[in-house]
């Protein structure tokens, strides 16, 4: 089961590389398919572990196993892939397209339910891979930006490489079992303290960059700024998730300690992270831009939770992750509709688009609340219980990152006046057709689940609560953490 | 238990949420109908519970769990007491008088669905923030108001200083907003609970952490933004852009009295902080005395409301900090029935006018639009606190009788009472200007019922419901601080000869405001009127510093951070470095050819052996 998870959109990936025509009409069925078999996993479909490919010395290179957080984010991930492959429905490069993302999603569950490093680390490296090639398809194929985006996820993975061998060595050293397995690793007796702190920058560079943690942001504005629409929708929507996923399964329990010393200072980052993209994002020069800066706003919203290693802060993060990819869709598949009608996204060449297409306009400023925080939509209980936690560990950064919420109103309502408000931008052609049906109905998904999340977010918080126990006595209590 | 109370606000959400999947369907006849059918439905369901809880109320229907995090719990819950109660029934009342009147002063306006989509929706938000026992709940009604208030103030888009108007208030109110929930922050953190009542009872009787007045004055500068209060009075003016019911609605009966509602409701929070209140006094009467003082210079009809405005929530604010709430619900009570009807008839004025809102231009409109003037002078007498008659003189020269009391009375007194010689001057100044004098004709205009029975009610409003309380001593009926004496505390009075002379000073300073507001009409139309004074016609040019000054620290800021720091040293700066680095170091053979993928491939497995040698040969 947890095997078809990864192997089903790759098959697909590869029978569509063999064939010219038939991507529309298999592509969605595909990706439903693959949510429904997410699905089947988070909900108590029964799946064994799964093993395969058993190496001397590195223990057992596929070993899948089930749990929670990971069976929701491959849910996320994969519900994210039908609305990518709709919104993508007009690019030129469908095929292309259809097949870079498949590669990606399926990777990404391999990271999911990876229980040895290895294996989580190969996923990881498709994962950036697939992304670097996406970025290539439609959009501004900018192959700068690809370039970037592989230097930083690949120098950063290098490290993270490095710092799980040492603990690969070291504990194979003393009790003689050398495997990468989750279990092997998190038994192995702790490093002290300073070493423990410097495996873990090394972890952190290679998981946090894909956030991405400020200062490890750079390559996001160009990667999810000049790829098309529905590309970005996947790199910051889904692609994100295997980061933050590693910092919780990986990083944390593998390095408690260096977790722990490194928490302030990953609270900090965060907040002046979450900061710092929103003002780049208020300067930005186009739309795609803006979308960009603003998802690395939300994400370092994210790792200030995860720092604060406190129980509210974490259920939080966990929930803006989920929260931010149904962000992402609307942000970026709003984008791709605009892009859709010949509309570029450059602010001078907006204005005033209300008037012609007041349905797009109603939706737009839905998804923009929805990015603001507004309560009753998806993002606020993410945003809230992240803060919230993070005020009873420290309060100072905490305020700080708070203050987004100030700065994200002008950062969105300013980029809604730009494109839907004020007289008519003499540019535009007066034709400029409202919302087709496919569009408004992909819409209506995504804002339904946004005032799901937002209003009901119980049964999701509810699944992090599933997390492994090793987990939970890491985060939740097993050190002392300020309170 | 009462598990009806979400009926309340659930019908104006309901009625929002039809307009939005199905109003296009419906068409615009329909989705007006049902849009103000709605908060009359509420207001049924708000009637009942007069008719069978008046005495003592107290109901409670928690509706679902909203979050519930380990220790951390948030519920979808309801409250209704005697203060959530007198505001309920303002915001579903006046909501459906609003809705009423739009029908016929908005009709062929575009983007009619969109304006019922938001009122509803606004009534909705109000309804829950009242209600709320959590603060999480108030807050998400909070931001709803606030989010209605943007869209509904850039109801008219297509100007781009409509749309900007809107932005402002949503972005000043916003800073309130984000003070706000950083204090909810630290109550959470340092009480672990959101519940208004628990939280209130842990804080009364125990001893003050440090961080209470923190969170006090975090959350008071929410309560102070979103209702206009000094200096962050700067939205409401601006938000005059968006059509007149809006403001009544919003700007004058409703949204802008939240902060006052939550300043009453957390009480016991600012109570517990010494000298708290005190500040909370003398910044509402030094509020009352610096908008009324804007109000004197003011020539655009909605301006001069809306300084009206921000000067009478200072009023309330007073109120709560001189330790008499419930005369500052008292005042919210009456303002929001004389504002709502001001504001209405202000928008038919303008309608009259062919959209012209300059007073200069207006005059004698009284024989044209004999309905329109009695119910505008009867709204005009309540603002300016006619002795005797009107609502105004016994909620708010009450309010100003009691704040001889405080500690420090005096100043707090002297303040209130040059703001209410002023407000009764620039109340009659209006109304001499548009009402009496030479008639200037404007478009014939037929108010339809429609617009006449709201304006007749708030018109009576306005006058009798002020007979609720009568001065302390004077015989007749005393109910209104009685019946809120159980929740709200008993209330400072002045009594025998102190309040007889406070009375008398009172309402001997209306009837001299009254004859300056005459005078100040006259001058006016001699072109020598107080709006040629730049100080007071700016507005002490509070705005014109803020404006100046703020947006381009944010936006330079901004433009810094893009180029200065981001393209400068993150990418030129270290990424150089980096590719620098590697080209020296010898990669750069592997790296200088190929396509991307096998660059990186060759990079990748060359670091590896690297890495691994390293390793194996180390340990």
């Amino acid at each position: 089961m947890l095997s078809a998870l990864i192997l089903w959109p790759w098959l697909v990936a590869l029978w569509l590389a063999g064939r010219a025509q038939d991507s529309h009409r298999l592509a969605v069925p595909a990706a439903l398919f693959e949510l429904l078999l997410a699905l089947a996993v988070l909900f108590g479909a029964d799946t064994p572990d799964s093993r395969a490919l058993h190496l001397p010395l590195l223990g057992y290179l596929w070993y899948l196993q089930n749990s929670s957080l990971g069976a929701t984010l491959a849910v996320t991930a994969a519900a994210l892939l039908p609305f990518a492959l709709l919104f993508a429905w007009r690019l030129e490069e469908f095929r292309g397209f259809t097949i870079a993302a498949l590669v990606l999603v399926g990777a990404l569950m391999g990271t999911f339910f990876s229980q040895n490093f290895l294996g989580f680390y190969l996923f990881y490296e498709i994962v950036a891979l697939s992304g670097a090639w996406m970025i290539l398809i439609g959009g501004d194929r900018d192959r700068a930006a690809a370039l970037r985006f592989l230097l930083y996820t690949v120098g950063g993975s290098l490290l993270l490489l490095v710092a799980v061998l040492y603990l690969y060595l070291r504990s194979g050293n003393t009790n003689g079992i050398y495997t990468f397995s989750w279990t092997h690793l998190a038994a192995a007796a702790a490093p002290d303290p300073d070493l423990a702190w410097w495996l873990f920058l090394a972890m952190l560079a290679g998981l946090a960059v894909k956030l991405p943690l400020f200062p490890l942001h750079s390559w996001a504005g160009p990667a999810y700024g000049r790829a098309a629409p529905p590309a970005s929708m996947l790199l910051s929507g889904a692609a994100v998730l295997a980061g933050a996923y590693g910092l919780i399964h990986w990083a944390i329990p593998l390095l408690p300690l260096g977790a722990l010393h490194f928490a302030p200072y990953g609270i900090l980052l965060g907040a002046i992270g979450t900061l710092y993209a929103a003002f780049l994002a208020l300067d930005a020069p186009n739309l795609r831009r803006f979308a960009a800066w603003v998802s690395v706003s939300h994400m370092n919203l994210v790792a200030i939770g995860l720092f604060a290693l406190q129980e509210q802060a974490v259920h939080g993060a966990l929930f803006l992750l989920v929260a931010h990819a149904v962000l992402a869709a609307g942000l970026f598949g709003v984008i791709a509709i605009l892009e859709a009608r010949g509309l570029p996204g450059h602010w001078d060449a907006l204005g005033g688009l209300f008037r012609q297409t007041p349905q797009l306009g109603a939706w737009m400023l839905f998804f923009f609340l929805t990015g603001m925080g507004l309560p009753g939509l998806a993002n606020f209980p993410g945003e809230f219980l992240s803060l919230a936690g993070a005020f009873r560990v420290s309060p100072w950064p905490a305020a700080i990152a708070a203050l987004g919420i100030l700065l994200s109103v002008v950062v969105f309502l300013r980029a809604y006046e730009r494109v839907m408000l004020g007289p008519l931008n003499p540019g535009i052609a007066r034709g400029t057709g409202d919302l087709a049906g496919r569009e408004l109905a992909l819409l209506w998904a995504l804002g339904l689940l946004c005032l799901w999340l937002g209003l009901d977010p119980q049964p999701l918080l509810g699944q992090f609560q599933g997390l492994l126990p090793v987990h939970s006595a890491v985060l939740f209590g097993g050190v002392a953490h300020g309170h | 238990m009462a598990d009806w109370l979400w009926l309340i606000p659930g019908f104006p959400l309901l009625g929002a949420l039809i307009n939005a999947g199905f109003g296009q369907w419906l068409g615009v006849p329909m989705v007006k109908r049902l849009a103000a059918l709605m908060p009359l439905l509420s207001s049924v369901v708000i009637l009942v519970i007069w008719l069978e809880h008046a005495t003592h109320p107290e109901l409670v229907d928690r509706v679902w769990t909203w979050m519930a995090v380990g220790s951390f719990v948030a519920e979808i819950g309801l409250r209704i007491d005697a203060v959530s109660l007198v505001m309920v029934s303002i915001a579903a009342f006046a909501g459906f008088l609003i809705h009423l009147y739009s029908q016929q002063f908005l009709a062929g306006d575009y983007g009619e669905r969109r304006y019922y989509f938001y009122l509803n929706l606004f009534v909705g938000g109000m309804l829950v923030l009242t209600m709320a026992d959590n603060l999480l709940l108030l807050y998400l009604g909070w931001e709803t108001v606030g989010l209605c208030s943007y869209a509904l103030v850039a109801h008219w888009y297509r100007q781009k200083k409509n749309a900007w108007a809107g932005r402002k208030a949503f972005v000043v109110t916003r800073i309130g907003d984000t003070t706000f929930a950083i204090g909810i922050f630290l109550l959470f953190a340092q009480y672990h609970t959101l519940d208004i009542h628990r939280l209130l009872q842990m804080i009364s009787g125990q001893p003050v952490p440090s961080v209470l007045l923190a969170a006090s004055v975090l959350v008071l500068i929410g309560a102070l933004a979103k209702s206009a209060q000094f200096p962050l009075h700067l939205w409401l003016p601006d938000s005059m852009a968006g059509p007149s019911t809006v403001s009544a609605l919003i700007h004058a009966a409703t949204m802008v009295t939240a902060g006052v509602y939550l300043s009453i409701r957390l009480l016991p929070l600012f109570a517990a902080v010494p000298g708290m209140l005190w500040v909370i006094a003398l910044l509402g009467a030094w509020t009352a005395f610096f908008a009324a003082s804007c109000g004197l210079a003011q020539v655009d009809i909605k301006r001069v409301l809306a300084y009206s405005t921000i000067s009478q929530l200072g009023y309330m604010f007073l109120a709560v900090g001189i330790g008499a709430p419930a005369l500052g619900l008292f005042h919210l009570l009456v303002h929001a029935c004389f504002k709502a009807l001001l504001f209405m008839a202000a928008g038919a004025v303008i309608s009259i006018y062919a959209e012209d809102h300059d007073i200069r231009h207006m005059g004698g409109l009284k024989n044209q639009q004999p309905l329109l003037r009695w119910t505008f002078l009867a709204g005009i007498s309540a603002l300016a606190a006619v002795p005797l008659i009107s609502a105004g003189f016994y909620s708010k020269d009450a309010i100003i009788d009691a704040s001889w009391l405080a500690p420090h009375g005096a100043l707090l007194y002297a303040l209130a009472l040059a703001a209410a010689l002023m407000t009764a001057a620039y109340a009659f100044r209006l109304y001499f200007l548009v009402f009496e004098g030479e008639p200037r004709v404007g478009e014939p205009y037929q108010l339809g019922w429609g617009m006449k029975i709201p304006l007749l009610i708030l018109a009576v409003a306005s006058i009798g419901i002020g007979w609720l309380q009568f001065p302390p001593g004077w015989p007749g009926p005393h109910l209104w601080l009685p019946w809120l004496r159980a929740e709200l505390g008993p209330t400072p009075e002045p009594s025998g000869n102190l309040a007889l002379v406070l009375e008398t000073v009172g309402a001997a300073v209306t009837l001299v405001g009254i004859w300056l507001g005459y005078l100040a009409a006259r001058w006016e139309r001699q072109g020598r009127g107080l709006s040629r004074i730049g100080f007071l016609a700016h507005a002490w040019y509070v705005d014109a510093v803020a404006l100046r000054f703020l947006p381009p620290v944010v936006y330079g800021g901004a433009r810094f951070l893009r180029l200065g720091v981001e393209h400068l040293l993150f990418r030129s700066g270290i990424l150089g470095g980096i590719r620098e680095g590697l080209q020296w170091g010898g990669v750069g053979l592997v790296w200088g050819e190929n396509g991307l993928v096998s660059r990186y491939v060759a990079f990748m497995g060359f670091g590896l052996l690297l890495l691994l040698l390293l390793l194996w040969g180390g340990l």
